[in-house]
């Protein structure tokens, strides 16, 4: 068998696989298979057709009886083109009769309801077996491959069956549901039985040539894997490829060889050619320019290497042949010399690759060692006693479980520790979300009375400690107005201001509080009077903060001696006063 | 559809592609064509069919419960089943399983949930028009046999091939160190000859043997008991 043109990749495949690759030779020559069925099934079916209409209702009967018949021509196309031929096969007409009526009989009566026909199928058509030849070799391939050829029909009549049903469903999906069809006439055309058994052969012919390609390439190449097997082409394959390389290689050091033994006359062509140019050359040059020889002969001429090397293309050579160039007036190394040049440089090519391959074979490259038991890879054995610990336990607690006397206390035990999970996982989650639930257990005590490490110790750049402040805030504003340094004043009553609210109104002021955010949380939790008083110093102490405008002595006094007015009083009075 | 009408293929035709990661190493994988999926989808269909049964019958008792009961487990099972058992089973369901076929990526790593997801979800086209005809007719077309939601979700199936460790009857021949060194496409040719003599008939042996006569510089019956002793060698039988 010529396996040059195989158009397949000829490894050893599972059944299944050998399937799959009856599909991808399907899909690649699929319309001459399909023509291959389908021409033979119209040729016996349209004169069926014209002649009398009661046959289209035997038609798929027939078509259906006949398939052993109409797949030997896909397949006898198909075994070509896995070969590699594409011409179309020249059959005389003798061939045609023989192709469809050999061993016809048995595969239309007895081998009809064959579960393994495509397979089978190349016994019949390719090998050209039958009676008890072809049941041996039946046999013999038959023997693993059954099983998948079985399945391959029965899951192909289904693909065919669903196609059938496809196709009439792909048309009523397409009906658009406002479509009012007027069922009287379309039950009266489907109870015309020749419409209906028009429809039904057409469309049951459909899916069959759809299918049949598949159908039958699947079989061939279970069959073709299955010969593959026994017949190990893959392996012949390779086989041949190996010899190839091998003589490939031997021919090379042929060549080689035969380059060798001419070797010696080459070298001394070329010494002599060495020996004469550039001494001519240097006679000549030397002489006519009265130049020092080596001077010239350091370079070569362009001329001189050119004759070098169409005198020999290995560059070896060449290169030898230059550095004896290089320096024309020493000794020019003798043939002998270049010979062993030549010969190492042939053996080491050859050598070293099986020097290379059987160092490799050898230790430190390869050590072998017999291992005969298992074992874990942390080596010192400690997740083994953890294992068993872990097995040994539950093994106890099984046996726990088992008697009959601790049932009850396991059983209460388990519901501890599923309580006690259960309240966990609940402590768990409300842990979690902690942060949810503060604001709804307190969620204005906190904003009311925060706690003394809240409150900051400056607002807006300016300290407001207990300790930067005077202890008598209203004495020193005083004695600054008197001696008018009225920002100071304003700037210190505004602190105080700040501060008094901080702590001993629970403001919640921050350290990024601007006046205004002061003014207004002042307002939102602190009594009318002093909220209104807060807002008014605010005013006045932005417009000079950031207006640069002073406000008079007198207003700075009234507003100082108002705050301690606030101060003093009680809370009520306090209310009276502002009313008034 | 890659249809050549006439004429022959520039590369052999194989079910086999191969994917090259980042670093230059090249994985191979053999795609699982229509039949052995439509067998496995089976199997799958007479597990779901099982659970639906027994689910049926046990909460039928039940009443109006039993069946919205009932009918949530139909529901369940018919959209996640294929992707719980894909995630987590290594993209094998049992049908699967039963073929030695896998779902991966298409570049062959594990496929991840949303790429199950979507490949199932898919189910719904490749089911139409009747008994999944389309994803029948997409997996026969394209190329490494992927159906719609295989493309969609960028997904392949292929033959879950942990190749098994062979190795030859114990009694076989002495082994026998090659009397050449060997490159690696010959070692490789003689263990397969090897493992696979038993299926050999001894003529087809013979003949092949001598087809290596310029490596073992044997022939015939001789030169195949050389390569099998040869090839128990290189198995490791010392």
């Amino acid at each position: 068998m010529n396996f040059d043109r195989l158009q397949v990749n000829p490894e050893l495949r599972n059944k299944w696989q050998a399937i799959d690759m009856g599909i991808a030779l399907a899909r690649q020559w699929y319309w001459p298979l399909l023509l291959a069925w389908v021409i033979p099934v119209l040729i016996v079916s349209i004169p069926f057709a014209i002649i009398d209409s009661t046959f289209i209702t035997l038609l798929p009967l027939i078509i259906w009886w006949l398939k052993p018949l109409f797949e030997r021509l896909p397949l006898l196309y198909l075994s070509r083109y896995l070969f590699g031929e594409f011409a179309r096969p020249k059959m005389t007409l003798k061939g045609w009769f023989r192709l469809y009526t050999f061993d016809a009989f048995a595969a239309l009566t007895w081998r009809r309801l064959s579960v393994c026909r495509s397979f089978t199928l190349a016994i019949t058509v390719l090998e050209k077996q039958k009676g008890h030849a072809r049941a041996e070799r039946r046999r013999l391939l038959g023997r693993s491959t059954n099983r998948a050829a079985t399945w391959l029909t029965i899951t192909l009549i289904h693909a065919e069956m669903f196609l059938l049903f496809g196709c009439v469903s792909l048309v009523v999906l397409f009906i658009p549901e406002q479509v009012d069809i007027n069922y009287d006439t379309l039950w009266s055309i489907i109870e015309n039985p020749t419409v209906i058994e028009y429809v039904y052969t057409f469309l049951y012919f459909i899916s069959i040539a759809i299918i049949t390609p598949f159908y039958v390439a699947c079989g061939f190449y279970l069959y073709i894997n299955r010969r593959i097997e026994l017949e190990a082409w893959d392996i012949e394959i390779q086989f041949k490829q190996c010899a190839e390389s091998r003589l490939q290689n031997a021919r090379k050091q042929q060549n080689r060889e035969k380059q060798k033994r001419h070797l010696p006359d080459l070298t001394k062509v070329r010494s002599i050619i060495t020996a004469i140019i550039p001494t001519l050359g240097t006679m000549l040059i030397g002489g006519l320019l009265l130049l020092p020889a080596a001077a010239i002969a350091e370079e070569p001429t362009p001329k001189y290497a050119l004759l070098q090397e169409s005198s020999d293309s290995s560059t070896t050579s060449s290169t030898t042949s230059r550095k004896t160039l290089s320096t024309p007036d020493a000794q020019i190394p003798p043939p002998e010399e270049s010979q062993t040049l030549w010969r190492s440089d042939a053996d080491a090519t050859l050598d070293t690759k099986e020097r290379i391959l059987s160092i490799l074979e050898s230790p430190p490259f390869v050590i072998e060692k017999e291992v005969h038991h298992w074992k874990p890879k942390t080596s010192n054995g400690i997740v083994k006693t953890i294992r068993e610990k872990i097995i040994s336990a539950i093994l106890s607690l099984l046996s726990l479980l088992g008697a009959p006397s601790n049932r009850i206390d396991i059983a209460l035990f388990v519901e501890i520790l599923l309580w006690g999970l259960v309240i966990a996982i609940i402590g768990l989650i409300l842990w979690h979300f902690r942060h949810h639930f503060e604001g709804l257990i307190a969620p204005k005590s906190k904003s009311l009375s925060p706690l003394e490490s809240d409150i900051p110790d400056t607002i807006m750049g300016m300290k407001v400690t207990q300790e930067s402040l005077p202890t008598d805030v209203i004495g020193t504003i005083q004695s600054l107005l008197s001696t008018n340094q009225l920002k100071e004043a304003l700037s210190l009553l505004y602190r105080a201001n700040l501060h008094d609210l901080a702590h001993r109104h629970h403001v919640s002021l921050k350290s990024w509080c601007t006046e205004m955010e002061c003014a207004q949380l002042a307002q939102a939790s602190c009594p009318a009077p002093i909220a209104s008083y807060f807002t008014a110093l605010t005013h006045c102490w932005l417009q000079l903060a950031y207006g640069h405008h002073l406000p008079d002595k007198s207003k700075i006094l009234s507003l100082a001696n108002d705050w301690s007015n606030l101060q003093h009083s009680p809370p009520q009075v306090l209310d009276h006063g502002a009313s008034q | 559809m890659t249809v050549n009408a006439q004429g022959p293929t520039n590369t052999p035709l194989d079910t086999h592609f191969n994917v090259e990661t980042p670093e230059g190493i090249q994985f191979n994988a053999a795609a699982a064509g229509p039949i052995p999926r439509m067998l496995a989808y089976t199997i799958d269909s007479l597990w779901r069919g099982l659970v639906y049964c027994i689910v049926f019958i046990t909460t039928d008792f039940l009443g109006k419960a039993g069946e919205g009961f009932f009918l949530i487990t139909l529901f369940l099972l018919e959209w996640f089943y294929p992707v719980v058992f894909e995630v987590f089973r290594n993209g094998q369901t049992p049908g699967k399983k039963a073929f030695k076929i896998k779902v991966v990526n298409e570049d062959l790593t594990p496929v991840t949930w949303g790429n199950s997801f979507i490949r199932n979800l898919l189910r719904a086209v490749d089911i139409l028009p009747f008994f999944y005809v389309f994803g029948l007719t997409s997996m026969t077309l394209s190329k490494h046999f992927q159906r719609l939601g295989d493309m969609a979700a960028g997904t392949v199936v292929i033959y879950n091939t942990a190749a098994p460790m062979r190795a030859p009857k114990e009694n076989a021949l002495e082994p026998c160190a090659p009397p050449k060194a060997l490159t690696p496409n010959e070692r490789r040719a003689i263990t397969e000859f090897t493992l696979r003599s038993s299926d050999i008939s001894e003529s087809r042996q013979e003949e092949l043997a001598t087809l290596l006569k310029p490596v073992t510089d044997k022939e015939g019956e001789e030169g195949a008991k050389l390569l099998k002793s040869i090839g128990a060698w290189l198995l490791g039988h010392k």
